[in-house]
C-alpha cells in the first residue's frame, strides 16, 4: 500500500469489504450509504498510504472504527435531516445472492454474544451501531444514568471475558 | 454529573470511550488520559479497541456491490495528465467590433471570474484547516495503533491480576527483552503514612525479585514504569505487595495481587 500498488489495494479490499460494507448497512440501513462509507474508507486509507503500516490486528480495528464512525456521522446527519430509512426496504442485501459464508470468527464473535445476557446485549448493540452515549440512552431507556453506566461497563467486561475464551470452550458453554 | 450517576474508573472509562458511549465530559476526561499516551493506558483502550472491532463479526455478512470495487481500484490508476487550458483572453471579447452590450458582458465575466477565484482560495484556506486537524486525528490514531503493536513483540509477556476480595486490579506488562516493566493498578485501597506498594517478580525457583515501589492516587488507581536491574528468569510470576516506603529487600507485607503472565 505504502507504494501504492494496486495489487495490494485489491488484496485489502477483498480482505476486509464485506466487514466494513456490513457493519456499515448494519448502521446506516441503506445499501446506498454503506457503499459510499465503503468506499469513503478506502479512499482514506490510500490518501494516507504512504505512512500508513500494515499490521492485520490493528488495521482491521482501524478500518472497522473508522468505517463505525463514518457510518455514525452519517446516521447523526440523517436524523438531523429527517431522512432516515426512506430507502431502507429497497435495496437490502439479498441473503441469496450477497451473503457471505459464515468463519470462525464469525461463529465464535455469535458464541460470545449468545453467553450475554439480552439486555446487555441490546446495551452494547445500541451503543456500538447506534451511537448513543451513556446519557442518550440513559433517556431512551428511561434509566437512571449511573446505571445505565454501570450496565454498560458490566456488559464490556463480559464480553472481554468471553472474546478471550477459545470457541470450542465458548461453544460448549454456549446458550442453545 | 448528575446525582445518579457514577464516577468510572480509568479502565472503564478507557473502554467505554472506545465504545464511543461517553458524554462529553467523560469523554474529555478519556482523551486527557489517552494524550499523555502512558503505555498502560494505551494498552487498555486498544485492547477495548481489538475487543469491539469484533463486534461486526458477529453479523450476517453481506458482499457490496462489484461497482464500489470499481470506484476503489480506480483510485491506483495513474491520473490522466492534464492539459491546461489557456483561459479565453477576455480583452478578445472586447474587440474592436464589439457590442457596449458584450463589453458589460465581459466585465461582469470579469469580476465573476475574481470572485470565483477569492472564494477558491478562501475555500482552499478552510479546506487546508480541516485537513491539517483530520490528520493530526489520524496521526494520533496511527500512534496509539503502534503503541498497541508493542503487545504483540516477542518477548513481552502481560499478566492481568485482580483480587476477588478487595476487587483490587492490576495489569503488568513486562518486556523481557528490553528489560522494562509498565504496572497499573486500580482499586487499590489507601496506603497508611510511611507505606507503598512493591512489584516482584517470583521466579518458579529462588527468591522474589524487587522490581520497584509507587503508590496510589487518591482514586485508587497507580502507574509506573521501571528498568529491570536484573536478568528475567525463564519462568515466572509477578506480585504487588505492601511495604515500608522505600521497598524491602524481600515482600515482608500483604499481597495485593499476583498472578501469571501470557
Amino acid at each position: 500500500m505504502a507504494a501504492r500498488d494496486s495489487v495490494a489495494l485489491a488484496t485489502l479490499y477483498d480482505r476486509y469489504a464485506a466487514l466494513i460494507f456490513t457493519l456499515s448497512y448494519r448502521i446506516l440501513h441503506s445499501r446506498e450509504e454503506a457503499e459510499d462509507v465503503l468506499a469513503d474508507v478506502f479512499f482514506e486509507i490510500w490518501r494516507r498510504a504512504e505512512g500508513f503500516e500494515l499490521k492485520n490486528t490493528t488495521l482491521k480495528a482501524y478500518l472497522v472504527l473508522l468505517a463505525r464512525s463514518r457510518s455514525i456521522d452519517r446516521l447523526r446527519a440523517q436524523k438531523s435531516r429527517g431522512t432516515r430509512s426512506l430507502s431502507q426496504s429497497f435495496d437490502a442485501p439479498s441473503p441469496q445472492t450477497d451473503q457471505v459464508a459464515v468463519s470462525e470468527d464469525t461463529e465464535r464473535v455469535r458464541a460470545a454474544l449468545g453467553q450475554l445476557e439480552p439486555q446487555q446485549r441490546d446495551l452494547l448493540e445500541r451503543t456500538f451501531y447506534e451511537g448513543l452515549s451513556h446519557s442518550q440512552l440513559a433517556a431512551v431507556l428511561h434509566k437512571p444514568l449511573g446505571t445505565v453506566k454501570s450496565q454498560i461497563r458490566a456488559s464490556l467486561r463480559r464480553l472481554r471475558v468471553l472474546l478471550r475464551q477459545p470457541s470450542r470452550e465458548l461453544s460448549r458453554s454456549g446458550k442453545p | 454529573m448528575s446525582d445518579q450517576d457514577i464516577e468510572l474508573d480509568r479502565e472503564s472509562l478507557l473502554w467505554l470511550y472506545a465504545a464511543g458511549a461517553l458524554d462529553a465530559e467523560d469523554a474529555d476526561r478519556a482523551r486527557a488520559l489517552l494524550d499523555r499516551a502512558d503505555l498502560g493506558d494505551v494498552a487498555i483502550y486498544s485492547e477495548a479497541i481489538a475487543c469491539l472491532a469484533q463486534l461486526p463479526e458477529a453479523l450476517p455478512m453481506y458482499r457490496p456491490s462489484a461497482m464500489v470495487r470499481q470506484r476503489v481500484m480506480a483510485l491506483a490508476k495513474p491520473a490522466a495528465p492534464i492539459t491546461p487550458k489557456s483561459p479565453a483572453p477576455i480583452a478578445s471579447a472586447v474587440g474592436a467590433g464589439a457590442s457596449m452590450g458584450t463589453q458589460r458582458l465581459a466585465v461582469i465575466a470579469a469580476i465573476a471570474a475574481v470572485a470565483l477565484a477569492v472564494a477558491t482560495v478562501i475555500m482552499q484556506f478552510r479546506n487546508d484547516s480541516l485537513q491539517e486537524q483530520n490528520e493530526a486525528l489520524n496521526a494520533r490514531m496511527l500512534e496509539l495503533n503502534d503503541r498497541a503493536g508493542m503487545l504483540g513483540r516477542p518477548g513481552v509477556k502481560v499478566a492481568c491480576m485482580e483480587n476477588a476480595a478487595t476487587q483490587s486490579r492490576s495489569r503488568v506488562i513486562v518486556d523481557t527483552e528490553r528489560h522494562q516493566v509498565f504496572v497499573h493498578a486500580f482499586h487499590l485501597k489507601p496506603l497508611p503514612n510511611g507505606r507503598e506498594l512493591a512489584l516482584w517478580i517470583v521466579p518458579s525457583a529462588g527468591k522474589p525479585l524487587p522490581v520497584g515501589t509507587f503508590k496510589p492516587d487518591a482514586d485508587g488507581n497507580a502507574s509506573a514504569n521501571f528498568s529491570l536491574g536484573c536478568q528475567v528468569p525463564e519462568t515466572f510470576t509477578v506480585a504487588i505487595t505492601e511495604e515500608p516506603a522505600g521497598g524491602s529487600p524481600q515482600p515482608t507485607g500483604a499481597t495485593v495481587v499476583s498472578g501469571p503472565l501470557h
